[in-house]
């Protein structure tokens, strides 16, 4: 066929904060890209599977002719959020946003500057997004940052407390050797978190696995399971509790196990057994808080013990609770109780990220580092509440609809507003864009070049390519900060002499890295046999301790005391609840058709399903709704404006608003945009975790 | 007879959408129009919920209603099986989205009918078809009808055909049921 000879296919990959990394191809016709591929005569095996792209990646070829899509740098003409923006030049944005930089490092410090990134363009490990700006930062001064783990951070904490470390997860393949698998809040149909985790989660079913799915509703991979158990959010500790309850009375512990790699689960099974408050912790003590009935967990229990190899696949959502640690180090706990760690087809429970891979070469990093954090989740909290000293005068947002993606998205709103100067690099014109000063435009992953890792799923290196000419004006953020270190004074700093095309060679040049593949392929796979994680550890953990006091697994962790938690991984109620007008639990989980926010602006994803609020014809029907109504969805933080989808799939007494609709307020302060972030709120668990899965809400027809 | 039939596998397809945005960017058909879209329902009550997503297309059926239909005779049935729509004989008439009963055409602004080729240039090139190759769960599958995947699985039976010979098979996985395995969550 001649359409194929006049084609240059050009590998290219997603750097988006996805949770995976995939194969795809741009098929260039003219200068002009005519559509996007996965490399097409690639065939699938057991070790060697595609890493064929979902529908956020094989979409992206729509976005660059959206409205949205930013071809020329802008400066804000009406006050911030009207949206009234005007064309500047670069030289005229530049020269502004440099000579701000340095008029307010040298009248409040540099720690008045908030460096703010994150769910955005996060994975280029050259010159993409975050990676650029905090090259930047590290030039120019001690700054404020935004940090801290919006995604896991229980799970992490956990791993460090239990493990010592963050220990990878073993590698999905091993899936394929499971004989039962418990996606616990774990959505791979919609989330993936690797490019084929459902994938392995069918392939395990046809060979005679099964697959049950705990989550408050029956998401997309209710389809891959055999059984569907709702449950209430942020009681998950409390059902974790009453199977290791029945583990344990029943006499269903590796003993073995416990005994030569565990330590401290004494004080956990006196807890369960009620020795210190005379309340064993049955299914049936369990039951009135998970809504999960006791011959259920009673079997679950007996499942998860006796099935063996036992995949415990955790998502993140159930750690996102005003008590995640305690799920975090329970999960890890019931790992240990069945004792399916470091075995083929089990698993830690704990979070993907893999075994080193190539240690790359990297652009050097200036003499600075950030003085001073905000947490990610809660940053513009300590700025409404003036509790930073110095204030903090300006942002500079990379990588990251910031007002958006943190909880309380007015609150965002409005730490933007009172700071003198807010400068925002983007690809398209977000609502965190439109309340910019200055808008700088940046190219998307079609639009340029750069070295891409996976997630920790998988280590596969990726080399992306620009496969056509930028959009407009548009640039990368390498460009755009080096032009801005060149106002500053630290140029050559910052580029070393070098552009991207020069770095990218430099960085090829890694001593033992196969780069003739890279380029040719566009990827350099580590597939090789699937990884257990911790399998030295299983067969002899003396001579493989661990990190921790003991070289042991602890399930018990006094430094939790340090934080009000207790030191074993037991339930603790959340003391806010059904009060005050708002009956019903929000869940916000991510979407199949954005990353984030990313994705919103495209109509090829965007008109695939209305956004809606999830909620049961139960509760739908004492208020009065219709399917299809507009209802309002209010929370302490805010209200939304959103269409009602009744459907069976949601347990009663809790709704679903998909995470990552722009935000988009009117007049009343009601947002038409639907953002899931307006209801949360900024309370953090007690090691620092968001909290937004613990949110209360009220639906209804009228405010 | 066709040479080679759609295979769906139901309990792979999780609705994720691939296909139909990979349809879309091979086609640029405009964005309130669809050559492929992936039908959903739901089923059951609470807390035994079904849910069933289905890719719909052009099935290149064996008794093809759209020709019939078409008054420019200018939708065919190819020797291959592939029912084929020449753009410059089609007057726009739109007869052939209303006898299409599984609504897999479009009427273009252009007023021209569009419809799924079936990929026959990237067929021709030994690939599979870009629904198929874009799949990430590997549900959908385009063969001869004697390699038809059929172990461990079952024709949907809820699958109506409306009696047109469609080149499709939906598949089923019964779930596992047995002792110790509930069926479904009693709560």
């Amino acid at each position: 066929m001649s359409d194929h000879e006049k084609v240059e296919r050009i590998p290219f990959t997603c750097t988006l904060d996805c949770g995976s990394r995939c194969e795809l191809v741009a098929c260039i016709e003219s200068g002009r890209a005519v559509r996007l591929d996965t490399p097409p005569n690639r065939q699938d095996t057991d070790n060697q599977p595609r890493l064929v792209p979902c529908a956020r990646g094989r979409a992206q070829r729509r976005a660059l002719e959206v409205p949205e899509k930013l071809r020329v740098p802008l400066s804000q003409v009406g006050c911030r959020g009207s949206g009234h923006l005007r064309e500047i030049t670069w030289g005229e944005a530049l020269d502004e946003v440099a000579s701000r930089l340095a008029e307010i490092r040298s009248r409040y410090g540099s720690l008045a500057v908030l460096h703010a990134s994150g769910a955005g363009s996060i994975s280029g490990r050259g010159f993409s997004g975050a990676m650029a700006s905090h090259r930047f930062f590290s030039f120019f001064g001690p700054i404020t940052e935004t940090s801290g783990n919006q995604s896991y951070h229980c799970v992490e904490v956990a791993a460090r407390w239990m493990l010592g470390s963050v220990v990878p997860s073993c590698d999905r393949a091993t899936l394929l050797d499971s004989r039962l698998i418990v996606l616990w809040g774990m959505n791979p149909a919609e989330t993936w978190m690797g490019p084929n985790t459902g994938h392995f989660v069918a392939g395990a079913r046809e060979r005679g696995a099964r697959v049950i799915v705990i989550d408050p509703r029956y998401s997309d991979s209710g389809i891959l399971a055999d059984q569907w158990i709702p449950i209430r959010p942020g009681t998950d500790a409390a059902l974790a509790a009453a199977l290791a309850y029945v583990i344990e009375s029943e006499g269903l512990v590796d003993q073995q196990f416990m005994a030569s790699s565990t330590r401290g689960y004494d004080l956990y099974r006196a807890w369960l057994l009620g020795e210190e408050d005379g309340v064993p912790k049955t299914p049936g003590w369990a039951g009135p808080i998970t809504g999960v009935s006791a011959k259920v967990t009673h079997q679950l229990a007996h499942d998860m013990a006796t099935s063996k190899p036992m995949a415990l696949l955790p998502g993140w959502g159930p750690q996102r609770t005003a008590y995640g640690e305690q799920i975090a180090r329970a999960w890890i706990t019931l790992a240990c109780m069945t004792g399916n760690v470091g075995i083929r087809g089990g698993g830690l429970a704990s979070i993907g990220t893999r075994f080193g891979g190539t240690v790359l070469r990297s652009l050097p990093q200036g003499p600075y580092r950030a003085a001073r954090v905000v947490s990610a989740s809660t940053w513009a909290a300590p700025i409404l509440n003036h509790a930073l000293h110095p204030p903090i005068r300006m942002a500079y947002v990379v990588a990251s609809n910031l007002i958006n993606r943190s909880p309380d998205a007015r609150a965002n709103a409005l730490a933007l507003d009172q700071l003198e100067f807010v400068v925002v690099n983007e690809q398209f014109l977000t609502p965190t864009a439109r309340r910019a000063d200055i808008v700088l435009p940046i190219c998307t992953d079609l639009e340029r070049s750069d070295l891409v890792t996976s997630w920790g799923h998988d280590s596969h290196l990726f080399c992306s390519r620009q496969a056509v000419p930028c959009e407009g004006q548009a640039h990368t953020d390498y460009w755009v900060f080096a032009q801005l270190a060149e106002r500053l004074g630290f140029g050559l700093g910052y580029t070393g002499g070098r552009n991207e095309e020069e770095w990218l060679t430099y960085i090829l040049g890694t001593e033992g890295l196969d780069r003739e593949t890279l380029r040719r392929d566009g990827i350099l796979r580590t597939d090789g046999p699937p990884r257990v994680a911790l399998c030295g550890f299983r067969e002899d953990p003396t001579a493989h301790p661990l990190p921790t006091p003991s070289g042991l697994i602890e399930i018990a962790n006094p430094q939790a005391s340090a934080y009000g938690l207790p030191v074993i991984p037991s339930y603790v109620a959340d003391e806010a609840s059904a009060a005050d007008g708002f009956p019903l639990q929000l869940i916000t989980p991510h979407s199949k058709l954005r990353s984030n926010s990313c994705g919103h602006a495209n109509p090829w994803l965007r008109e695939l399903e209305p956004h809606t609020v999830w909620i049961n014809p139960v509760d739908a029907k004492v208020r009065g709704i219709a399917q299809g109504d507009l209802v309002y969805v209010s929370s302490p933080s805010g209200a939304i404006a959103i269409e009602c989808g009744i459907t069976e799939r949601i347990m009663p007494g809790v709704v679903c608003v998909y995470q990552g609709t722009w935000y988009e307020p009117d007049e009343e302060r009601i947002d038409r945009g639907g953002c899931a972030n307006t209801l949360t709120g900024h309370r953090l668990s007690p090691t620092g975790g968001p909290t937004t899965h613990s949110t209360w809400v009220e639906v209804s027809k009228r405010l | 007879m066709n040479e080679r039939v759609f295979v769906i596998d139901l309990a792979r397809c999780t609705g994720c959408q691939t296909c139909a945005v990979a349809c879309r960017d091979r086609t640029d058909i405009p964005d309130d129009m669809a050559l492929l879209h992936v039908e959903t329902t739901e089923s059951g009550a609470y807390p035994n919920p079904d849910l069933t997503h289905r890719v719909i297309h052009c099935f290149h059926c064996g008794r093809p209603t759209c020709v019939d239909a078409c008054p420019a005779g200018a939708i065919w049935k190819r020797s291959g099986g592939l029912v084929t729509l020449e753009a410059g004989r089609c007057t726009g008439c739109g007869e052939c989205l209303e006898a299409c009963p599984f609504h897999a055409l479009a009427l273009l602004p252009a007023g021209v009918a569009a419809k799924c080729d079936g990929c026959a240039d990237e067929v021709a090139a030994g690939w599979d078809p870009t629904c198929v190759r874009s799949c990430p769960m590997r549900a959908l599958a385009y063969v001869t009808p004697t390699t038809l995947p059929l172990e461990g699985r079952v024709p949907d039976a809820a699958f109506r055909d409306h009696g047109v010979e469609p080149a499709v098979v939906y598949l089923c996985r019964p779930r596992q049921q047995g002792p110790g395995w509930p069926p479904r969550a009693e709560c």
